[in-house]
């Protein structure tokens, strides 16, 4: 088992209903490397950087489309093991914020409603070890979850962070 | 031994130095517990589902679906049946074909 944790500096959610496509840059997911990888995210942050009141209503949810051609993450993204000794995994959990298939949020599998304002709120939340939300494979509606924006408001810009631990 | 209410998670929405806005709460931090059978996050609250047979709490979506069919079907059965059929290379199951859509 090996933490990771997948942060972005400076993320604007951009507010999409369920079902629907995402938009590049506008979401965070993870998604197995493998079609039997079994991960498990135990924290997810967000703080506001926002000038202005922004209403975000973010979700963490599963996904009912999965992406495809994944796009590597830029400046500002990234996803590192938490202990400086971990091994490179052969097959490390994908994350991502930009695809070409896009991912779409699943409408009945959602698992976490963080809805906050950015312009200066703070969202945390944390597993009880062994209580973790877990996703397997890369399969639909199982193995790929993503921290994203509903409908309304005005999502703001924010930092975030998802911390997650693989097999 | 530990009780369920000493494995609870923990969930912080801080707004209070945000503007106030509809829909948006001021100030939560509470207890989250997992749904057994979906790993849903259910923030802490007088009554929760409750399924005797994982003796696990339940999000009010499976608690409903547990009592409607009678069956427990926790994720990780879920998950130990995807990797089975991955393993021997047979179909995917038709998960949660009963079970509404929890897990399609």
């Amino acid at each position: 088992m090996a933490k990771f944790s997948f942060k972005h500096s400076s993320i604007t959610f951009t507010a999409v209903a369920d079902t629907t496509n995402y938009t590049d840059a506008g979401y965070m997911a993870l998604q197995g490397g493998t079609t039997t990888q079994y991960t498990k995210i135990s924290e997810v942050y967000q703080g506001g950087l926002a000038t202005a009141s922004s209403p975000t209503f973010s979700v963490l949810s599963r996904d009912s489309t999965i992406a495809a051609t994944i796009t590597g993450l830029s400046t500002g993204a990234s996803a590192a093991p938490l202990d400086v000794n971990t091994a490179a995994l052969a097959a490390p959990v994908v994350a991502f914020i930009a695809s070409t298939t896009k991912p779409q949020r699943a409408a009945t599998l959602g698992l976490l409603s963080l809805g906050y304002n950015a312009f200066g709120g703070i969202v945390r939340w944390v597993a009880y070890p062994g209580e973790e939300i877990a996703m397997l494979g890369t399969a639909a509606n199982t193995g790929e979850i993503s921290l994203s924006a509903y409908t309304g408001g005005t999502p703001g810009i924010s930092n975030c962070h998802l911390v997650f631990e693989t097999t | 031994m530990t009780s369920k209410e000493q494995r609870a998670g923990y969930l912080l929405i801080d707004n209070r130095f945000a503007p106030p806005e509809l829909g948006i709460v001021p100030f939560l931090e509470t207890a989250t517990h997992t749904c057994s059978h979906c790993h849903r996050q259910i923030p802490k609250k007088p009554e929760i589902g409750y399924c005797c047979k994982c003796d696990a709490y339940l999000c009010d979506r499976c608690a409903v679906e547990a009592t409607v069919t009678g069956e427990c079907r926790p994720i990780a059965k879920v998950f130990d049946e995807l990797l089975t059929a991955e393993t021997r290379g047979t179909p995917l199951p038709l998960i949660g074909a009963n079970h509404g859509q929890v897990l399609v």
